[in-house]
């Protein structure tokens, strides 16, 4: 009985500390990635806050970026982890998948290249990348998102007809996204 | 293709491991100019003799070391291809027509050694970015002219069996105004209007050239490559195989990922897609390794 006491005394302690941890009512976003038009491509993601500062993100992009006597298809999945670092967005004070964050992303992309004047196959290639980002999200007005990240990718590259060797490589990299959290 | 592995480094992160090919450091190609001309070369590790590559950096003629294509040497190497990275005299020693001097005889040299790094002479193609692009397209073109024929002891190139000019000027005249390219001609146009044609590779297209493959991108506002499709239609004019890959969302310097919405450092050469036309080009006018 003394026990169920100290228990439910505990439990009214922490409770409100837990729930005050949560995002006060957006748990979801939905971004796309502007740079991407830039090549011929889009990228959207889907993010989903799981538990106090965490986040998962997945998404899917595509590009068509061969011009001239070639032509590309560059189809990829996205991944990504996300860890917040504050609670709540220094700027807006939003809080919840607002402010600093670090993450983990896995990329996969398969590419395939066609010579246009005799619409011969050049060949295909997969690239996988593994990430750690640094960024931070703005939120405006309470739905709109900026987000910008800082990467260090970790690149590998599989060439279908065997011709090349496999190869990994290390680069750094930039992302911006747009969109809304609701 | 058992040259390579996969090894798990940490939980996440993987790399690829392969057979590191054969690499002999700082080869002297002219010793009369020091480090400024010599060549990296990287061999595969299988029985001869390779087609090969040779590798021209960039940097404005006046930057840049032949350690910036090591990982595209590496791996044409893990892929059967001989590799040598070139150094050649910068700005201002290397003020036209030095530099293209030392690069055809640096592709002389690596004629002339075949042997002796189990290279096939008559398959060795040459591939360059931004400010090598340029010179890999007038070796390509005026390999066979007095203006830019070595004085080195290993006399003048045979024609390379294939171009790869990446992000390469093609008419220098086309943008003579500019103080970096007034630096490597030592002039203006106006002073030296010869020099200017003979510098432009485009005003050098001849029948009997070699194929080339020009990758420009659509994003480089560093480069010119508004000058890759009259080269290209030139080369073709005179019968000569020449394609054009040019990638939208391209940089100089910075390339789409994985992720078409991520941009990164790196060159356009680097790209999938520039790799994959790469190696086509190569078996067709190489051979396969």
């Amino acid at each position: 009985m003394r026990g169920s006491a100290l228990a439910l005394c505990a439990a009214v302690l922490v409770l409100p500390h837990v729930a005050s941890a949560e995002p006060k009512g957006k748990r979801n976003a939905i971004v796309h990635k502007p740079i991407a038009l830039l090549s011929s491509g889009i990228a959207v993601e889907y993010e989903r806050y799981l538990a106090e500062r965490w986040s998962v993100l997945g998404g899917a992009g595509a590009r068509r970026a061969a011009r001239e006597d070639f032509d590309s298809y560059t189809l990829t999945l996205l991944s990504e982890g996300r860890f917040w670092l504050t609670r709540s967005d220094w700027a807006s004070g939003y809080a919840g998948m607002a402010g600093p964050y670090l993450a983990f992303a896995f990329d996969a992309g398969r590419t395939s290249v066609r010579y246009v004047p005799s619409d011969r196959h050049v060949g295909a290639m997969w690239k996988l990348e593994e990430s750690f980002r640094f960024g931070n999200r703005f939120v405006i007005w309470g739905l709109q998102e900026v987000s910008v990240a800082l990467a260090l990718d970790v690149m590998h590259e599989f060439d279908e007809k065997g011709r090349l060797a496999p190869n990994t490589q290390l680069t750094i990299g930039a992302d911006l996204t747009v969109g809304w959290v609701f | 293709m058992g040259r390579c592995r996969v090894l798990f480094l940490l939980p996440f992160f993987t790399a690829l491991g392969c057979r590191a090919p054969i690499e002999i450091e700082d080869v002297p190609y002219d010793t009369r100019y020091g480090d400024s001309t010599t060549m990296d070369i990287y061999l595969p590790d299988e029985s001869g003799p390779q087609p090969a590559v040779m590798l021209i950096h960039g940097g404005a003629w006046r930057f840049g070391d032949k350690r910036h294509f090591d990982n595209a040497a590496r791996r044409f190497a893990r892929s059967g291809y001989a590799a040598a990275s070139i150094n050649y005299r910068l700005v201002p020693k290397g003020v036209f027509p030095n530099a293209a001097m030392d690069v055809g005889c640096a592709l002389a040299f690596l004629q002339k050694h075949a042997d002796e790094y189990s290279i096939d002479p008559d398959r060795i193609a040459v591939m360059g970015y931004s400010a090598g692009g340029h010179l890999a397209s007038l070796l390509g073109v005026a390999w066979d002219e007095e203006f830019i024929a070595p004085d080195c002891e290993w006399g003048a190139p045979k024609r390379p069996r294939a171009v790869i000019p990446g992000a390469g000027a093609q008419d220098l005249r086309e943008r003579a105004d500019a103080e970096w390219i007034q630096d490597f001609m030592g002039g203006t146009l106006q002073e030296i209007p010869d020099k200017y044609q003979q510098a432009s590779p485009i005003a050098q297209v001849d029948a009997g050239e070699p194929p080339f493959l020009l990758i420009v991108g659509g994003g480089d506002f560093i480069g010119v490559p508004e000058q890759s499709r009259p080269m290209r239609d030139a080369l073709r004019a005179v019968g000569t195989e020449a394609d054009e890959l040019r990638l939208a969302g391209g940089g100089h310097l910075l390339q789409p990922g994985v992720d078409p919405g991520e941009i990164q450092l790196g060159v356009l050469t680097e790209s999938p897609e520039a790799w994959l036309v790469i190696a086509d080009f190569l078996a067709r006018h190489l051979g396969e390794p």
